[in-house]
């Protein structure tokens, strides 16, 4: 699969590298089964370390988007089904929010006061 | 038009004849006559040939593929796709009799009787190595098929990037068959090792070979394009991005391209896994380079890119 990294983005590397795994899931690229790229390989392509492709991938597993195992790989959950696809669709734009919210000067805390405020 | 380098890889055909001739000559008084030509596996004489006969049947075979090697040679001056490839052949098949024939001489100089000699290892493994050895080195030293188009590079790409972005495309195509293939053959050699252990260490490595390469691993990069074999992602092989001009996502039969694992042909190189999609590149010279891997449109996007990157970033 593609993977972009920009290093004067403020987001870490590793975020961004599990961002389009993310996304590639999400958007169908990616399916239950497919293995993700050796992270010597993606590391060594990239020119970053090795351990921030595995912290990104460790960072899927506990998102519950992938399975890590010793001497397999990572590969997509095949037991991902649509209603994972959108929870892992929503908590991005979760994410999202709380970057947009952190920039505005909004704590979590706050944040989710909104949420509770907006409650019907 | 003959050049150096043709000039060297007839000398490197002519050291077969040259050879076996000179052994022959230097060593004619020394051996016993006639001369051991066969061994069984346990190392014991079972086929002998009186000197005058071995020596002209040897130089017969070295003398008709030399001489086949040497037209070949030159025919590969006039940019014919085989000529280098036969030539080759021809240098394995002119060294190989002229090797096994010096071989033979040595280990029987000094010998009363043909029963009491014993061609060692080291010089088995030597007689047999070199002839593959001078091939290739013929090989290497005469151009490849050129073709007549010059190869366009790629112009303009899909895919957009920035002059400093960091991107990489890995893919990898597997085969289970390849895998099954090779744990079948690693279990047949189980009962050899009881009988003939050279025989089992031969096929054991075999199917070492063709289960490790069951997985093809290409990675696309602003180097290039690597490709490698196997889970450790060894051995690998690099393509540097200038040396290519475009990428384009084809269908690969594993015949056309000579076979499974990796494989050099008049049509180029390749490393193949399975039949099926893989990544096509067009070098700079002409040749293409093929990899199978799952669904290439991707990476053929980002090598063309690169290359148009590089190009814009080189001028």
């Amino acid at each position: 699969m593609l993977i972009r990294v920009d290093p004067a983005s403020p987001l870490g590397l590793a975020d961004q590298i599990a961002a389009q795994v993310r996304a590639a899931v999400i958007g169908g690229s990616l399916r239950g089964g497919d293995k993700l790229p050796p992270a010597r390989e993606l590391a060594a392509a990239l020119e970053v370390n090795m351990h921030t492709v595995l912290r990104a991938y460790a960072a899927l597993r506990d998102e519950g988007i992938v399975d890590l195992r010793r001497g397999r790989g990572a590969h997509v959950r095949s037991d991902l089904a649509e209603p994972d696809r959108e929870r892992v669709a929503l908590r991005r734009e979760v994410r999202d929010l709380l970057d947009r919210a952190a920039r505005i000067g909004i704590t979590p805390e706050e944040l989710v006061n909104e949420i509770r405020k907006a409650l019907p | 038009m003959t050049s150096p380098r043709q000039l060297l890889a007839a000398l490197v055909v002519l050291q077969a004849p040259a050879w076996a001739a000179g052994v022959g000559l230097a060593l004619r008084g020394d051996v016993p006559d006639p001369v051991p030509t066969h061994w069984d596996l346990a190392g014991d004489v079972d086929g002998t040939l009186a000197l005058p006969v071995f020596t002209v049947v040897v130089l017969a075979v070295v003398g008709a593929a030399t001489v086949l090697a040497l037209g070949l040679v030159a025919a590969s001056g006039r940019r014919s796709a085989l000529a280098s490839l036969g030539a080759a052949g021809a240098t394995w098949l002119a060294w190989l009799p002229a090797a096994l024939y010096a071989a033979t001489l040595v280990a029987s100089a000094d010998a009363a009787r043909a029963a009491d000699v014993r061609l060692p290892l080291v010089t088995i493994l030597l007689a047999t190595l070199l002839p593959f050895v001078a091939a290739l080195v013929v090989h290497r030293l005469l151009p490849g098929p050129v073709w007549r188009e010059q190869p366009l590079p790629a112009e303009s790409a899909t895919l957009a990037l920035a002059d400093g972005e960091r991107v990489a495309w890995v893919g990898q195509a597997s085969s289970r068959s390849l895998l099954v293939l090779g744990v079948v053959l690693g279990l047949g050699t189980v009962p050899l090792w009881f009988a003939v252990w050279p025989a089992a260490l031969a096929a054991g490595l075999a199917a070492i070979a063709v289960a490790w390469v069951h997985v093809v691993t290409v990675r696309v990069d602003d180097a290039g394009v690597a490709v490698s074999w196997g889970p450790a992602q060894w051995p690998r092989l690099r393509v540097g991005l200038a040396e290519i001009a475009s990428a384009e996502a084809g269908d690969i039969e594993p015949l056309r391209w000579g076979g499974w694992g990796y494989r050099r042909t008049t049509r180029g190189r390749a490393a193949v896994a399975r039949r099926g999609e893989g990544l096509v590149l067009t070098l700079r010279d002409g040749q293409r380079f093929a990899a199978t891997v799952d669904r290439p449109e991707p990476a053929a996007e980002l090598v063309n890119a690169l290359v148009v990157r590089l190009s814009r970033t080189a001028r």
